[in-house]
């Protein structure tokens, strides 16, 4: 008979375990801690389906702009960043109004065409729509946290608005709404509600596959598909591979910031005293989940989940209620991995990207020029520890 | 619950929309942004959805049509307006039976 081990060994035993648990980084890829078992095994498999590589013949278009969720989520890790560059169109009316464009096949132009549909219309991608006011470039962005994100309550979100701007802090984010009323959290624009509904959506205009939530394919500038293009029946995945992506999404979480000695610990009191974190909130907390690695966390999110006017060098297409020159504050998790920056890759550099804020951002982009060079030497090298 | 019920909402308005022959639910609703209304013929063209996957959907809504609050008539609906619609089935024809005001942009 085995020895049971002594009571005093037991306790360090469980001391070591805590503390093990409480410090092991969170590498990027990584899921959530916390998760069940078959959470995991769901987090796992959901990846497989986020990697995989449709072809014509298993749903991928006739319109696209990639083969694979990994395609362009995909550096270092699935679920990083990408260097695919989107095209975006919507139409933006004198009274205010924005039109998204869906009679005409939707704001997202799909770039890639099936060798049936050119065969039988001779195009290799969406004609842009023509009643498009202005286009856009959109960058693929890491999806790391993007569960902690959709958790967070609401009423949260609301509350942080300051549409008139009445601290007179220079800062008044705004909530964007769906178009059926819902808050807005997801997308550069804020637009849409939910996380499963991005990942249902994103399936059909990214890859052309449709699916439970999403039955029909993108129009093609709002013409039907022909006939015969598309042979394979809707949908094109079933409901349990729409959420085993969704489960990998979900779980997929925010990599732990890097180490904070010296210069980026000073940089991190710089990103609050020059404004940086009036928008760019460094947590936020969700609410109650039925996952309970998702239940009423806090979170480094470096996000307000807000529109913020960016000023008009930055301006490109409106959405939902954003206006061509407001922007969701974008999360920096997992900042430290991207090559380019800014919603459509224009920045090569951090410097260059906080440069490049107006609006309400202009406040904190002057006092970050103002800043003395070791100071700013400080704040860039905390940004890159996120 | 509520988002699953929401997405499943979704989901059927979408599958509505498809330009198909399956069986279709006695009771739709669609909520959306109205995108084009003439009330005069009682079409109504709505902006609905799932993520950026945006479609239109097209409601006649017939004279009895009621637009709540009660009273206010259909031409005070204008573009950007959020509605939700109560309809039928009209062989291939979505008809509003009572229109809700959501918000207004």
């Amino acid at each position: 008979m085995r020895r049971a081990p002594s009571t005093p060994a037991c306790l360090l035993l469980l001391l070591g375990l805590i503390a093990s648990g409480c410090t092991k980084p969170v590498h990027p890829g990584d899921p959530i801690s916390g998760l069940t078992r078959e959470q995991l095994d769901r987090f796992r498999r959901g990846r497989a389906v986020f990697d995989t590589v449709f072809t014509p013949e298993r749903g991928l278009g006739p319109l696209f702009n990639a083969a694979a969720c990994g395609e362009c989520h995909e550096n270092p890790v699935s679920g990083a960043f990408g260097d695919e560059i989107e095209v975006h169109a919507t139409a933006f009316h004198p009274d205010g109004n924005c039109d998204p464009l869906a009679a005409e096949g939707g704001p997202v132009i799909q770039q890639n065409a099936t060798p049936a549909l050119k065969a039988a219309l001779g195009i290799d991608k969406e004609p842009s729509p023509k009643d498009a006011t202005a286009l856009a470039h959109r960058s693929s962005p890491a999806i790391f946290g993007r569960g902690l994100l959709d958790a967070v309550p609401d009423s949260d979100i609301v509350s942080y608005a300051d549409p008139d701007d009445r601290n007179q802090d220079g800062i008044s984010g705004r909530v964007n709404r769906f178009v059926d009323g819902r808050v807005g959290r997801f997308g550069r624009k804020a637009f849409v509600p939910a996380l499963d509904e991005f990942n249902a959506g994103a399936f059909v205009i990214e890859m052309g596959v449709t699916n439970p939530a999403v039955p029909t394919e993108e129009s093609i500038g709002g013409d039907s598909i022909p006939q015969g293009v598309d042979p394979t029946p809707e949908p094109e995945i079933n409901q349990e591979a729409l959420d085993l992506t969704n489960d990998f999404v979900r779980f997929l979480a925010p990599p732990s910031p890097l180490r904070q000695n010296g210069a980026p610990g000073r940089g991190r009191r710089l990103f609050d005293r020059i404004g940086c974190a009036s928008c760019h909130f460094p947590t936020l907390r969700t609410g109650k989940n039925a996952v309970r690695a998702l239940d009423r966390k806090k979170f480094f999110a470096y996000t307000d989940l807000l529109l913020h006017d960016m000023g008009p060098d930055l301006a490109d297409i409106c959405l939902g209620l954003a206006t061509p020159s407001e922007f969701r504050t974008e999360p920096l998790v997992g900042v430290r991995l991207a090559k380019h920056f800014l919603h459509d890759g224009r920045a090569d550099s951090l410097e260059q990207a906080i440069e490049l804020h107006g609006g309400e951002g202009s406040g904190a982009r002057d006092r970050f020029k103002a800043l003395e060079p070791k100071d700013r030497k400080a704040l860039l090298a905390f940004l890159k520890t996120l | 619950m509520k988002r699953i019920a929401t997405i499943l909402l979704l989901a059927l308005a979408s599958t509505l929309l498809a330009q198909d022959t399956q069986r279709q639910p006695a009771n739709p609703y669609v909520q959306g942004t109205i995108h084009a209304i003439q009330a005069r013929s009682g079409s109504l063209d709505l902006v609905t959805g799932v993520g950026m996957a945006l479609r239109v959907a097209h409601v006649t809504a017939p004279p009895t049509a009621r637009l709540a609050p009660a009273g206010v008539p259909l031409s005070a609906l204008k573009r950007g307006d959020i509605v939700r619609v109560q309809c039928h089935w009209s062989g291939k024809q979505l008809v509003a039976d009572r229109i809700d005001t959501v918000g207004v942009r």
